[in-house]
Formats: C-alpha cells, structure tokens, sequence
C-alpha cells in the first residue's frame, strides 16, 4: 500500500514541469505533503484542490482506500491566508470518516508556483498536524 | 441707478460671451493642430489599416503598463510608490476600488505589490492586457488573405497572437495557453476580439490582476486617428471576480521603428531584480516561480 503511494508520489513529482507556475487561485493545484500526531508518526498524504467560480472542491488521497472528498472549504485570504477545508469519506471496514483541516498558507512563499501551507489536522477524531507543499 | 446697474450687468456679460467665445475658437484651433493631419489609413479591402503605409516602417506603443489606478499609496506597487497618483489621462481605468475582486483576488493583488514577481519578467508568454502592454513596440499584421490578424511583440518572450477572422467559433476542447485563444471581427472601424482558453499561469496585467481558466477577454481597438490607437477591454472571469469590468488605454504610433530581435531569455537580469542582489529597498524575499 505505502510502496504503491511512494509511487503516485514520486510521478506527481514529476509534474511540476506541466503544473508548475500555477497564478490562479492560491490553493488550486496538487499538494503533497505528510500529516501526524508526532514526528515519529507520519502519513504521506496527496491533496488536489479545485477552484470552481467560487467553491473549493477535490479530495484527499484520491483513489485509496482512505479517500476522502472535499465537502466544503474556505481561504480567509484578509486574516493571514487561513484555510479550513473539510472532507469525507469512508474507510476500508466501510466506516464514514470527517477529515478537517485548519491551516496556513505562508505568506513568505505566496507567490511561489511550490507554495506551503501547515496547520493542524483531524482524521476520524485523530488529531495531528499537516504540512503540505504545492506540486 | 437700476438701470445703470443693468447696462454694467450686460456689459460684463457681453465680455463673458466674447471670452467664452474666443476660448472655444482657442479650443478647436489647438485640437486642429493637435490632431494628426495624415488621414486613416485603410488596406484595400477598406478595412481600416494598423500596418505602417506602404514605404514605411513604425510600430505601436503602449500608453502606460497598468490598469488598474490606485486609491491610496498602499494599493500601488512598489517600483511605483514615488508616482502612485499619476493620473489616468485615458479615463478608461478603473480605481482599485472599483474592480470587483473576490476576495483571494484583491488579497494576492495586493499581495504583488509589494513582491513584484511577474511572470513577463522571467520570459513567460503573456496574454490579455499584458499582451498589448510591452515594451519596444508591438506589430498589428492584417493578413486579409488568410482572414487572420497577428499581433507581434518585440519585448517579453518575442512571442506572437493569431487572431481568426474568418467567422470561426472557438473550440471546444481547448488546450489552455497563456495568451488564449482569439476570433474577432469589425464592428464598424473598430477591432473587436473575443479571446478564451486561458492557462492560469500568467497575470492580466503587468501589476498582478489575476485569473483563473474561466478568463474571458472581449478587446476593442480603434485608430481614433493616424498616431493613435483606442484600446479597450473587458474582463470576465467569474473564478476571480465577482462580474466583469473594463480598463484601456492609449497606443501611440512610433514612426521610423521597427521591431527587432528581443530575446528575453538572454542574458535575463530578472533573477536579480525579482531576488534582490541590486534592488532598492523593495522586499523580494519571494521564491521565484520556476
């Protein structure tokens, strides 16, 4: 499972040479990253936000097990660029999860086509914290 | 008394009148001389002409880069703070205030004022305002032949645009591209062109209006005269703003220019510029975009 994932990984890796120099809306893009509860506990995570007129959509780990859609999202782009992104999905014994996620983009790096973004998140009431950067 | 008083009153408006008068004669003399005295000229297909006449050689420059006009001070790029409030003489652009942002929109305008990290500056190809903005002169090629217009640039990525004139719709499946994909037609002696399929990886103008790929720009060009070009052009991107706007502006006929061979690519200082290593006081700690 984590071999197949390094491998999605490594081809979005791959990408940035079509997807690179994004200048659109600031969140829209593939955005890899790693999410845990500590440093020792760190799950590799693929999330690909869409911009449509004026919602934000997409999902979280497309095409595992462990997807989950992006149901609602918002930037605060006038309070320091927050994000709040929720998302659903079910789990593998077909349990529904929530995922949510309060972050930051940092505005150091804004303007970058491989932008960032950290804050903490919440899977199925784990608690951890993200960081992801765009692709 | 009263009367005398009414004869003064007819007087100073008899002086009034001939002081309007000679104002107003004043007024039509000077636009007379201002205006150019080479008529328009026109392609034998009657269109009206953007080329040079034929013997000749000049090319099109842009009034000013931006299209955007600051309120205050703060809503002005840096590289501009000195002269922030220099007017509009066209009064075709809108005040930042009046350009109706989403939200994200207006926040990363802003955002670039004080980065300045332009896509143009680093040889990308550019596409609505900006692709009529350039420096050096711009060439407007009519090839009536082939129903086409092409819009050439000296300056930035010495690109060019192909406008179809042949009553072609746009197409369906469209590769999104930095300057999009172009049809106009004559409204009269104006150039109308309808331009869609824009990728998100340029900016409008040369400050930092954004886009998304919903981007749709409608241009109009009209040579109000010899040495003068009207353009204008509406924006409607419902990904970036919340209905759409218009902005312009003046295009002047330099005679005796050519376009030449600009290569954007070499020997490219804007590393340096957009970094730092040179730059004066303005805060270029932003990554540069690859």
């Amino acid at each position: 499972m984590m071999k197949i994932k390094s491998c999605l990984l490594g081809l979005l890796i791959l990408l940035p040479v079509a997807t690179s120099a994004q200048q659109g809306h600031p969140l829209a893009g593939i955005w890899l990253g790693d999410w845990g509860a500590a440093d020792s506990d760190r799950k590799q995570v693929v999330v690909e936000l869409t911009w449509t007129d004026t919602s934000l959509g997409g999902n979280i780990n497309p095409g595992y097990p462990d997807e989950a859609i992006i149901a609602s999202g918002k930037l605060d782009s006038a309070n320091g660029w927050k994000v709040h992104i929720e998302a659903a999905g079910t789990d593998e014994s077909g349990k529904a999860f929530t995922t949510i996620l309060d972050g930051q983009l940092h505005e150091s790096d804004l303007g970058s086509a491989n932008r960032t973004m950290t804050g903490s998140w919440n899977q199925g009431g784990v608690s951890g914290n993200f960081n992801l950067r765009r692709e | 008394m009263r009367l005398g008083r009414i004869r003064n009153r007819m007087g100073t408006l008899q002086v009034a009148a001939v002081l309007v008068l000679a104002q107003a004669i004043s007024a039509a003399v000077f636009a007379q001389q201002s205006a150019s005295v080479r008529p328009i000229p026109r392609l034998p297909s009657g269109e009206v002409s953007f080329e040079a006449p034929p013997g000749e050689s000049g090319v099109w420059n842009r009034g000013d880069y931006r299209s955007v006009v600051p309120d205050i001070k703060e809503h002005a790029a840096l590289r501009n703070i000195g002269r922030w409030d220099t007017p509009d003489p066209t009064g075709l652009k809108p005040l930042f205030t009046a350009v109706p942002f989403q939200p994200w929109a207006k926040e990363l305008y802003l955002w670039r004022q004080q980065h300045e990290i332009e896509p143009y500056g680093r040889c990308k190809p550019t596409g609505a305002y900006r692709n009529i903005a350039v420096p050096y002169g711009t060439d407007i090629v009519q090839a009536t032949d082939e129903k086409k217009i092409y819009i050439f640039h000296t300056g930035g990525s010495h690109s060019f645009r192909t406008i179809y004139m042949d009553g072609r719709p746009h197409p369906t499946d469209l590769d999104p591209s930095y300057g999009g994909h172009s049809v106009g037609h004559w409204e009269g002696d104006t150039l109308v062109v309808d331009t869609v399929g824009f990728n998100e990886r340029g900016w409008i103008d040369a400050y930092g209006l954004p886009n998304t790929s919903k981007l749709h720009v409608v241009e109009k060009i009209t040579r109000v005269d010899f040495d003068r070009l009207n353009y204008e052009m509406t924006v409607n991107d419902p990904g970036a703003y919340t209905k759409s706007f218009s902005t312009g502006m003046d295009m002047r006929w330099t005679p005796e220019r050519e376009t030449f061979q600009f290569l954007c690519q070499d020997g490219n200082l804007a590393q340096e510029l957009m970094v730092g290593e040179g730059s004066s006081g303005i805060d270029r700690t932003s990554q540069i975009i690859p």
